[in-house]
């Protein structure tokens, strides 16, 4: 199988034009775009972000303001994934991939079998994954949030812990230490299953992560968009961005008297 | 005779609702004063937060006098906590351990109070040993609230 390995802009604007040349040569399977450019780089921030939360977490007071960084670079992350999930690309899209509850069930059921070799058991999110990615994403949104309210009452201050009253300070405190396992119980599941499908399904789910492609029937392909999604994609970023910086910025400066 | 028992009946009824009301009100009294003490100290260790987190600059001379200010106040914290409020039902942030271990809590107290003074003493020899001090200083305030602190989050 050969992955075409231009870059990521060509790669999108020539997919369709490679995997007609694909076709020809390959009828059975090619290597289309199933996970865009933004997205992927979406995810791998996110893990990044996410490990860089807890470790300056765990660092002490020195690193409050790097941890700081890395919540606000998660909020940016998610913000940019839900603007995602509506106008970017065909598997990137929440009504492309969240099922009804037959179809989770059905797909639990497939979970035990082996996928056959050449084949993949779903083109872009199957319903398993696509509701964990959603609570993922909740569970992200609402430790990020929360976190921007809250207080020890001595050496930490999220930005806007001035606005809330001191109960509700207090309970989004306790929500941002205790959603924090549920995250990380998330995330382990989230790995645990990437491992399931590598070892006891033979498919690998996390190099399609890192190329973006995965190989599909031919009758099956569903191309990503092309090259101006990646314009939208970055618009996107860049309009989330502001609308961070503009957060963090606008939050009321401490008082010191 | 029926009627003097309903007369002292009446009596007792409103002399002891009295009296809880006093009881209520001193320990309402009490609670606020604890918790205003507390705002004291908070409002002398922000500042030194502020430098140590960048958003305002390094003062020695403020580092010096807040310390010791909260090395003044921090005393009182054992004597506005004496009165213990748990009968009145009142809402608080002080879980039970404040009486019933009246030892380790003082001890706490004491704790801070050495802290604040050496913060006061470090301010004087620059940046690194004043943030070690305010670190050690802001542990022993963490250290007494993790034990003794309800947050309010059930």
């Amino acid at each position: 199988m050969s992955h075409p390995l231009s870059s990521t802009e060509k790669e999108v604007s020539s997919i369709k034009e490679v995997s007609s040349i694909e076709e020809a040569s390959q009828p059975a399977t090619t290597g289309t775009l199933v996970w865009d450019f933004p997205l992927r780089l979406f995810h791998w921030a996110l893990a990044l972000s996410l490990v860089g939360s807890w470790a300056t977490a765990e660092a002490g007071f020195d690193w409050t303001e790097t941890h700081f960084l890395f919540g606000y670079t998660a909020l940016g992350l998610i913000s940019f994934r839900l603007i995602w999930g509506l106008l970017g690309t065909f598997h990137a899209r929440f009504h492309n991939f969240l099922t009804g509850p037959k179809a989770v069930i059905r797909a639990l059921g497939q979970l035990k079998q082996k996928t056959p070799p050449g084949e993949i058991s779903h083109i872009g999110h199957g319903p398993l994954g696509g509701w964990a990615s959603i609570v993922l994403l909740a569970l992200v949104m609402t430790q990020a949030v929360s976190g921007l309210f809250i207080s020890d009452d001595i050496f930490y201050a999220g930005p806007y812990n001035s606005v809330v009253s001191s109960n509700l300070a207090d309970y989004l405190g306790w929500l941002h230490h205790t959603n924090f396992n549920f995250l990380l119980a998330a995330i382990a599941l989230h790995l645990v299953a990437v491992i399931w499908y590598l070892l006891g399904k033979k498919e690998n789910l996390l190099k399609p992560m890192f190329t973006g492609k995965k190989d599909l029937k031919a009758d099956a392909a569903q191309t990503v968009g092309h090259s101006n999604l990646l314009w939208r994609g970055f618009f996107i970023a860049a309009f989330v961005l502001a609308m961070i910086l503009l957060l963090v910025n606008l939050a009321p400066e401490p008082e010191y008297f | 005779m029926f009627r003097k028992i309903v007369v002292l009946t009446l009596l007792t009824a409103f002399s002891s609702s009295l009296f809880a009301a006093s009881a209520e009100e001193r320990a309402q009294t009490a609670i606020d004063t604890r918790q205003g003490l507390l705002k004291v100290v908070a409002s002398y260790f922000g500042p030194i937060v502020g430098m140590a987190r960048g958003q305002i600059p390094f003062d020695a001379a403020v580092v010096e006098k807040n310390a010791g200010k909260i090395a003044q106040l921090a005393p009182m914290l054992e004597d506005v906590f004496a009165m213990d409020t748990r009968a009145s039902g009142l809402q608080s942030g002080a879980k039970d351990g404040i009486w019933e271990d009246k030892a380790d809590f003082n001890g706490k107290v004491a704790t801070t109070t050495e802290r604040a003074i050496a913060l006061a003493a470090a301010a004087s020899q620059g940046k690194g040993p004043t943030m070690k001090a305010f670190g050690a200083l802001g542990s022993s305030c963490k250290n007494c609230h993790e034990s003794y602190r309800e947050k309010d989050d059930s």
